[in-house]
């Protein structure tokens, strides 16, 4: 009798075995991955890219992002940017028969409504409730600030007008409209927080706090349906297992690593490869007093570098190597001409240091990010490079707290490196450059280039004259060498082989609508 | 000493390891503010980081911080979470379920497994058992959780494809459920069933070197009788001892493994916690913990008591 028994409870849990195995995806239902909670899944109440890559699948603003990081008029029919006085003004025709998920309209008042919410003129909605507002608040009520106070007019139904201050400039202003996500007004914040109600491709359908978020494409949607009807987000906190879950068909994607590149390549996923657009450099304290402030060291410096070497060690050569402050991913704002002015030369790096008056070398450390593991690796690579020059560089690799306060706000340090995250505006890339910018670490300052971006961005118009501009600054950046712009690592993703078609972005967005089912 | 006095000693032991935690996470670098909102963000918004600052009252003196904080844990109030915004009691109260469910069949496991057979092999001793386990033991000791997880992980889920590589534990899905515990529990389980046959087998052997035993044999008993009727008595209250310890490795144990299999458990809190400096819940979550261990070992003390009336609480 017990011996039957015992077989019962083996055959049983045989047959549990059987079933339907781990989970395996046989419905058609698309499965990504997130690391960590949100803090909210209401539009735009948590700025971290963790939650931003996986709710943006749900949402829009009036302009749609493109692969490359550029805008397009998403609902709306037609922007129309003009100048009035100290005000940028967006005139906003809207397409008909846009609906929110919620089967309501998109009119003019829910455009108000949304803007209103992120810059904290509605009552009840605190800034620290939409800590992704971005710079509404200064762009459209930042009097406090020595802003001027903007307004939105409502023309019509499907007609608006919105007068932004003008000083962050046109692309800033376009920028910070393309991430107003748009939700219908009056939806409140805790109906929000419940059940997330936007215009995007997917609408909501479940979240379970630390397990997973579902949606499903949206019928209604006013551009082209996506072909993956279904999808869910799962909550993955241990990287280390993210690998053996895609290889066994519980999840559909996964973003590369230099271990698993070439294994998974080879049996024949799709890869999708991109760049990350942050850009990791090797900052030179060009300040009064600092060892740096010498222009023909921080030239030595730079000739003294192998990228192609940094880019092969540190991502099997993907990526790109970088000549200034940006990505060639932002193409058409990107300056393909200043590949030839710090090339890899020794005895040119040797022939500065001289100039210098740094002939025998000298010594220096590099403060690094200890968390960071690339930025670790990268500075064991430099100090090789620098070694050859003749100069002696050591890693002091500080936790992240530390380095915030002392090398990132306190500027105490003569070679820094960090990885600057990256945005799709240019013109917010670029910013920090400017001798007024509190995040301009290596004190880089120059009258001209203070001139030209402002230039850039009170130009109305985006076409070739304000992306030369735009270049232009990219040169002056390279020539005074304020740091070695070395490389961006790039990002590779594999989807599971009954899907083609995904893109990366260069920004934080799990683009699910891109993807097709074979 | 008395009930009353442990009781006494529990809660003294719970208050120091609230100033513990609380200046150990003042001491540790990690400005909340940058955690919650990136230097960008901070340099974006400075007023919202004022703000944050204002509203978790960080700028206030230590000590007042360590006041407020002890006066709301007394009231039932662990604080408020930075990252979540929601009060640290709801956070636990909500991942309190799949914890407890690990640790209950790990305990389980440990004691269906390691008593009986901890009590077999210090029978078999002679017989050349002893070397066999002792590798095995030392084998069950040695190796990290992470590291038996992960292997199990490429065993049964990626070869076998019979297990999920990612634990969901809501009993509405009896099914899922029970193979989402089966790898994290035997994880967590393979350490404690070590130490509990060692101690088990190493308890024996003490008490049959002791007179007693002497004695029952010279009186003609059996070995099997000597063992089964007064040796296996007598180590209970060891057992007792280090199963209480087990039940507290295992507790903690479940945080490492909670990561692994993407548990929504208090370990997972924990780390999370830790890793993106929310300290309202890194401390609710420890001093959680602690009154957990103080419990558990009050109840042993009570324990001991109903088993062996020689153990006098009173005295």
């Amino acid at each position: 009798m017990k011996k039957k028994i015992l077989t019962l409870i083996m055959l049983s849990f045989l047959l549990v075995g059987c079933g339907k195995g781990a989970e395996n995806n046989s419905d058609e239902t698309f499965v990504a991955t997130y690391p960590a909670d949100f803090m909210s899944i209401a539009p735009l109440a948590d700025e971290s890219a963790n939650s931003k890559m996986v709710l943006r699948n749900m949402h829009e603003g009036i302009y749609k992002y493109n692969t490359d990081g550029s805008l397009e008029p998403g609902v709306a029919e037609s922007i129309d940017v003009s100048k009035d006085g100290d005000y940028l003004v967006f005139d906003i025709v809207l397409k008909d028969g846009v609906k929110f998920h919620n089967g309501k309209d998109l009119t003019s008042e829910d455009v108000k409504y949304s803007y209103e919410r992120l810059a904290g003129l509605i009552d009840g909605i605190t800034p620290d409730m939409v800590t992704g507002s971005g710079y509404f608040k200064q762009l459209l009520n930042g009097e406090d600030e020595g802003f001027k106070k903007g307004k939105i007019e409502i023309i019509d139904e499907n007609h608006l007008k919105v007068y932004l201050d003008g000083s962050y400039g046109t692309l800033t202003s376009m920028y910070t409209l393309a991430d107003g996500l748009l939700v219908p007004a009056g939806y409140s914040e805790e109906e929000q927080s419940e059940h997330p109600v936007g215009v995007g491709p997917y609408e909501f359908v479940e979240y379970i706090e630390g397990d997973h978020i579902s949606m499903a494409a949206f019928e209604d949607y006013y551009g082209k349906k996506p072909s993956v009807k279904n999808v869910e987000f799962r909550k993955y906190a241990d990287e280390s297992t993210i690998p053996i879950a895609f290889e066994n068909g519980e999840i559909d994607l996964l973003t590369l690593s230099n271990e698993n590149y070439d294994r998974i390549k080879e049996e024949g996923y799709e890869v999708s490869e991109g760049l990350s657009n942050d850009v990791r450099v090797l900052y030179m304290n060009e300040r009064e007093g600092k060892l740096f402030n010498n222009k023909d060291l921080r030239y030595a410096v730079n000739y003294a570098i192998d990228k192609e070497k940094l880019l092969n060690s540190i991502s099997n050569g993907r990526g790109a190597v970088l000549y200034s402050h940006f990505t060639p991913v932002l193409k058409d704002y990107y300056n393909d001409n200043l590949k030839d002015i710090f090339p890899y030369d020794t005895e040119k790096a040797k022939e500065y240091l001289e100039k210098a008056g740094y002939k025998d070398g000298f010594e220096v450390s590099i403060k690094t990010v200890a968390e960071n593991d690339i930025e670790q690796d990268l500075a064991a690579l430099i100090i090789e490079d620098l070694a050859k020059v003749g100069i002696t560089a050591k890693n002091d690799p500080i936790p992240w707290n530390t380095y915030y306060e002392e090398v990132y706000k306190g500027f105490n340090f003569d070679m820094a490196i960090l990885n600057v995250v990256g945005y799709p505006d240019p013109s917010r890339v670029l910013s920090r450059y400017e001798s007024v910018s509190g995040k301009n670490m290596p004190g880089f300052s120059n009258a001209e280039y203070d001139k030209i971006i402002e230039e850039a961005r009170q130009s109305i118009d985006q076409e070739e004259e304000s992306k030369n501009k735009y270049k232009e600054l990219q040169k002056l950046i390279t020539e005074d060498a304020p740091g070695v712009f070395t490389i961006d690592p790039g990002v590779a993703t594999a989807i599971s082989k009954e899907y083609t078609g995904y893109k990366n972005y260069p920004f934080a967005f799990v683009d699910i609508s891109l993807i097709e089912r074979k | 000493m008395s009930i009353f006095k442990r009781f006494i000693s529990g809660i003294f032991t719970i208050f120091i390891i609230s100033i513990v935690v609380f200046f150990m996470f003042q001491i540790i670098p990690g400005d909340p503010v940058l955690s919650q909102l990136g230097a960008e963000g901070i340099e974006d918004n400075p007023q919202l980081a004022e703000k944050f600052r204002q509203e978790f009252k960080l700028d206030d003196p230590v000590h007042v911080r360590y006041k407020n904080w002890v006066t709301g844990v007394l009231k039932g109030d662990l604080g408020t979470s930075f990252k979540y915004k929601k009060p640290v009691s709801e956070l636990i109260k909500k991942r309190l379920v799949p914890t407890l469910t690990i640790t209950f069949f790990a305990m389980i496991l440990t004691v269906a497994v390691s008593i009986p057979l901890g009590l077999y092999i210090s029978k078999k001793e002679e017989s050349g058992m002893g070397t066999t386990y002792n590798i095995l033991s030392q084998l069950g000791l040695a190796i990290p959780s992470f590291w038996l997880a992960i292997i199990l992980m490429w065993i049964f889920s990626l070869k076998l494809n019979l297990l999920p590589t990612r634990s969901v534990i809501n009993w509405s899905n009896p099914v899922n459920t029970i193979k989402s515990l089966i790898m994290p529990v035997l994880v967590l389980s393979i350490g404690s069933i070590s130490i509990v046959i060692r101690y088990l087998v190493n308890a024996v052997n003490d008490e049959k070197n002791k007179d007693y035993v002497t004695l029952a044999k010279s009186k003609g008993l059996l070995d099997e009788q000597v063992l089964n009727k007064h040796v296996f008595k007598n180590v209970l209250i060891p057992i007792i001892t280090v199963l209480s310890m087990v039940l507290i490795n295992l507790a903690m144990g479940s945080i490492i493994i909670e990561n692994v299999f993407n548990i929504q458990g208090i370990g997972s809190l924990l780390i999370v916690a830790i890793r993106e400096s929310d300290y309202p819940v890194a401390q609710g979550v420890i001093l959680f913990y602690s009154v957990l261990v103080v419990i558990i070992n009050l109840i042993v003390d009570i324990l001991y008591m109903i088993i062996d009336p020689r153990i006098n609480l009173k005295s």
